[in-house]
């Protein structure tokens, strides 16, 4: 993984942001797209996307792969495929996750039960994805709001067993770790010391807010500080290729947005990750 | 370990609200059908209610913002006007694979369904603005449709408030839906039917 190029510091798209990420290049090393926002491709989201990949290296964060579930989706693959193609995306993520059964689409990141049989069928889904995606897949840890009673696996070991034996990259999303951290009450730091660190590719960070008592991942806030003392904590022990910031909603001003990248370009310069080798 | 119905379950969880009244009420019956070792059974069966609340809490808050992402004023909990027709949808709706498409299947569901003219005519004009926006329709020669009310008007007021419903009186008006070229967007031009030339 660590040879693939180092981007550096970069935003989540949202086209409602187009005119300020042109206007601010130089401080966007990278942009992470979604591609579920330009289906169905056609004339004109083909288009979008190829003057975003004039511009800026580009990663994709799907949402649809349902990397958990027993069989693959095969019209939203093929859907996925032609993105993926036609932006030259350098590396392409989901999320560690339940979206859809053969039965029943759910359409929301569903934590999988932390169980040896999901480690396996997230496993032979990468082994099968790899070659039609074309580019490295790496997989996110999520955020989630229950645990399910039938779990024999700690989401350290969980994780870690899922990378390993699925050998995919880590989008590691501090945020999610943070938020889990919170309303479960463990301690992130050590989880991220029983976690393959090696196999961090992209990193993201965010920020949430708590409603009824639940912190939850909304994406609606800047990057907390604690967040920013976990980027510091695995920042000299990773060869990340690239960190983002990920936002969706209460956007403040775009400056405030640059500097959240700017932040993280100083912690990840102060540790060398751009030269990092593990 | 039979894991793909251990799935299924965890899905119908996510999606059903009335599986996950069952499970509260009567969790027996609720998983009588499904296909499960009796382990894994027992294991269900110890889903707490604050668990479950959860469970309810979530989906409805993650539907509800996959949907607002399109539809900026939608929310049922601030504009309690919405509510019933919010929760009728997610009763009768399946969730769609895009926000996008789940904000149009709320729309159409919201012509069909809505109780209120205003409201169906709101989202009727929500569905042609996205599809107009997103090209999911021809959009050249610009498409032009009338309505009842100002959606100008309500949509401008709904921007300035975030909470209630404003009170709506009558005014034909003929809507212009210009796609922005390289943009999911679109320029809106509203003209009173009584100033058209013809």
């Amino acid at each position: 993984m660590t040879q693939l190029p180092y981007l550096g510091v970069g935003l989540s798209y949202r086209w409602h942001l187009n005119p300020d990420i042109m206007r601010a290049r130089a401080a966007i090393d990278w942009l992470e797209v979604t591609p579920e926002h330009f289906l169905p491709l056609n004339e004109d989201t083909r288009l979008r996307l190829s003057l975003l990949a004039k511009r800026f290296p580009l990663v994709g964060h799907g949402l649809e792969l349902s990397l958990g579930s027993p069989q693959l989706n095969e019209g939203y693959l093929s859907q996925l495929e032609g993105v993926l193609s036609h932006a030259g995306l350098v590396w392409h993520g989901d999320h560690l996750c339940l979206t859809e059964t053969p039965h029943l689409a759910i359409r929301a990141l569903t934590p999988l039960p932390m169980v040896e049989e999901a480690v396996t069928v997230v496993a032979q889904n990468a082994q099968r994805l790899k070659p039609r995606l074309g580019r490295p897949l790496v997989v996110e840890n999520i955020a989630y709001a229950v645990s399910w009673p039938m779990n024999v696996l700690d989401e350290a070991s969980f994780v870690s067993k899922t990378l390993v034996e699925a050998d995919v990259g880590w989008l590691l999303d501090l945020h999610n770790l943070y938020a889990n951290a919170l309303n479960f009450g463990f301690d992130p730091y050590a989880v991220l010391a029983r976690m393959p660190l090696d196999r961090v590719v992209q990193i993201h960070l965010a920020g949430g807010e708590t409603l009824d008592g639940l912190y939850l991942d909304t994406h609606g806030r800047l990057t907390p500080p604690e967040v920013w003392r976990m980027l510091e904590y695995v920042a000299p022990r990773c060869a990340a290729r690239g960190v983002n910031f990920e936002m969706d909603s209460q956007f403040p001003a775009f400056e405030v947005l640059i500097e959240e990248l700017s932040h993280a370009r100083t912690i990840l310069n102060r540790y060398g990750v751009a030269h990092a080798t593990l | 370990m039979s894991y793909n119905g251990l799935l299924e379950v965890i899905a119908k969880l996510q999606v059903s609200p009335p599986f996950r009244a069952q499970l509260q009420t009567n969790a027996g019956e609720a998983l009588a059908t499904a296909e499960l070792t009796p382990h894994e059974r027992a294991q269900l069966l110890q889903l707490s209610a604050e668990t479950l609340a959860r469970v309810d809490a979530m989906s409805i808050f993650h539907r509800w913002m996959r949907v607002q992402e399109h539809l900026t004023w939608l929310d049922p909990y601030r504009r309690s006007h919405l509510r019933p027709l919010f929760e009728a949808y997610l009763e009768q709706c399946p969730p769609c694979l895009l926000n996008r498409e789940d904000a149009l299947s709320f729309c159409q569901f919201g012509e069909a369904q809505g109780s209120d003219p205003v409201l169906r005519e709101l989202c009727q004009f929500e569905r042609l603005r996205l599809e107009v926006a997103w090209r999911l329709r021809p959009c050249s020669p610009p498409l032009e449709v009338c309505f009842g009310y100002s959606m100008m008007g309500l949509t401008t007021w709904l921007e300035g408030n975030p909470e209630g419903w404003p009170p709506v009186s009558p005014y034909p008006v003929c809507i212009t839906f210009i796609k922005v070229p390289m943009l999911p967007a679109v320029q809106v031009r509203e003209q009173a039917q009584l100033e058209r030339t013809p």
